[in-house]
């Protein structure tokens, strides 16, 4: 009987023991957690201009066969004064806001500010991810995002394929994006004179488009156990409305003096901003993870060019210090140097750029993001491990933008102005991440 | 520019996928890559806030991803 019963019992403790693995297994399953990675941004601009308040919650959770389900909702809140891309001049400049119902006053020899510069923004984001065949990753997603004066939906769709042992994978991604642009009080005539006084009645108060694709070329390389390699090439090309509705360019006497509205002698003479209807970009940019010892060194360089005359360098360097207890502190400093559009100006000259009332330029834009700078940021962030997916991370950057852009002496009304002031940001970045 | 560009990402391509299979690790030396800190966006929440400022302050967007769209705010 023992004989009989001996390897019986053997496979019924083997049948007991697999079946309370595969039990566990499928309890496992069921248990896949939610990965909760959560952010709070508040970003502040210096001299009370912009201040947004940015948080994020993006929710990951493995539906089984490493398929990746992936939520994300942004909330956006603006406020504070933007520059409207009239230079600071020897007098103080009124202007009508572009609601038509206020107006505001930028003092003698100050930049002006619009004040009703307010917005929120929600966004919304979905994706899923997941293998396709033994070497391949397939990914989805879309993208809702509103706010008061614009709204933009995107779809994107990637692939990744591993080769050599999973040390290089190759990767394509698409994006595809529309925006309707419903600016307040309506899109503005291209070029057109800015008029001053209530309920402007000069915009033809419609709502514009525009459609963006991007395509993406990545390969990604595992050097040897300490550095991993990544090179992405990407091409972006986008049709439709790019100016912006709210900003204007100073028109200027040859003494630098605001010239009079050809139109109404009682205004000073500001026209509306106006860009081609189509952009391309490429980029390529290189990234890199070091491991040393305990340390990591993350260390990138972008190359941009657009057809807008546009080109770019950015640096970025980012050294992880890990001082034992599951803590890190990270220094980070990133620079950035950007031309000028080829459409940029700092302002248009009376009779050059124009002809009676109107301008004989195509295009024309002051707004300081499309002239020459360069950006510099210095940033130090803590992060403390907690648990399996689980930290907390707190991170505190300035950012600093420095333009030399300015005007020829012989413009003496302008002598003693700041035509390009400096723009300095503080950010401080709030990270928790957990699961349940 | 744009044609110096494209050949400059086309031979250093070439060049990564020549050499690449003489580099990498085996399964089993994946240790230090593993690491949430060797991902190459293993704070996407931090790149996504970046991206966000990043591209209502400056005139460039993406290299990295799909970055920075979705937004009046250039």
């Amino acid at each position: 009987m023992q004989l009989i019963n001996k390897p019986n019992s053997v496979r019924l403790a083997l049948a007991a023991a697999s079946s309370s693995l595969l039990a566990g297994a499928a309890h496992a399953e069921e248990k896949t957690p939610w990965l909760v990675d959560s952010a709070l941004a508040v970003y502040s601009e210096s001299d009370s201009r912009v201040t947004a308040v940015e948080p994020i919650v993006a929710l990951r959770k493995d539906m089984g066969g490493e398929r990746m389900l992936g939520l994300k909702l942004t909330l956006d809140s603006l406020t504070g004064a933007s520059p409207n891309g009239a230079i600071a001049a020897n007098e103080a400049q009124t202007f009508t806001g572009p609601s038509g119902n206020g107006s505001y006053t930028a003092p003698k020899g100050e930049t002006p500010l619009d004040t009703e510069f307010k917005d929120t923004r929600a966004a919304v984001a979905i994706s899923w991810e997941q293998p396709w065949g033994e070497r391949n990753r397939v990914s989805f997603g879309g993208n809702i995002s509103k706010e008061y004066d614009f709204t933009s939906a995107a779809l994107s769709a990637a692939i990744a394929r591993d080769f050599n042992n999973k040390n290089t994978t190759l990767s394509f991604g698409v994006n595809v994006e529309t925006d309707i642009i419903d600016a307040v009080g309506g899109i503005p005539d291209p070029l057109t004179s800015l008029k001053v006084g209530l309920n402007p009645d000069h915009k033809d108060g419609g709502s514009e488009n525009k459609t963006v694709s991007d395509l993406l070329l990545g390969v990604t390389q595992v050097m040897n156990r300490h550095w991993l390699t990544q090179l992405n090439f990407s091409l972006g090309t986008s049709s439709g409305y790019h100016s912006d509705p709210y900003k204007v360019l100073s028109v200027l006497n040859t003494d630098g003096s605001l010239a009079t509205n050809p139109a109404d002698a009682a205004s000073k003479w500001y026209l509306y901003d106006s860009r081609p209807d189509s952009r391309s970009r490429q980029s390529l940019y290189w990234g890199n993870k070091i491991h040393l010892t305990e340390d990591v060194i993350d260390v990138s360089y972008r190359y941009y060019t657009d057809d807008w005359g546009i080109d770019s360098h950015t640096l970025d360097f980012r050294y992880r210090y890990e001082f034992g207890g599951n803590m890190y502190l990270e220094p980070h400093v990133r620079w950035y140097s950007q031309t000028a559009a080829d459409f940029h100006h700092l302002y248009l000259n009376k009779g050059a750029d124009t002809n009676g009332a109107a301008s004989t330029l195509d295009y024309a834009s002051a707004d300081s993001r499309l002239g020459e700078f360069t950006g510099t940021t210095f940033g130090l962030k803590y992060g403390i491990e907690l648990g399996r997916n689980t930290e907390f991370n707190i991170r505190v950057e300035q950012y600093k933008q420095t333009s030399n852009a300015g005007a020829p002496a012989t413009m003496t009304a302008l002598k003693g102005l700041d035509l390009s002031p400096d723009l300095t940001a503080m950010t401080v970045l709030v990270g928790y991440s957990f699961e349940f | 520019m744009s044609i110096k560009l494209k050949c400059c990402a086309l031979l250093i391509g070439i060049s990564l996928l020549n050499g690449c299979s003489s580099l990498g690790v085996k399964p089993w030396e994946r240790d230090l890559l593993a690491k949430k800190s060797m991902q190459p966006n293993g704070y996407p929440l931090e790149t996504a806030a970046d991206d966000h400022t990043y591209f209502s302050k400056e005139a460039s967007a993406g290299g990295r991803g799909f970055g920075g769209g979705g937004c009046g705010c250039n």
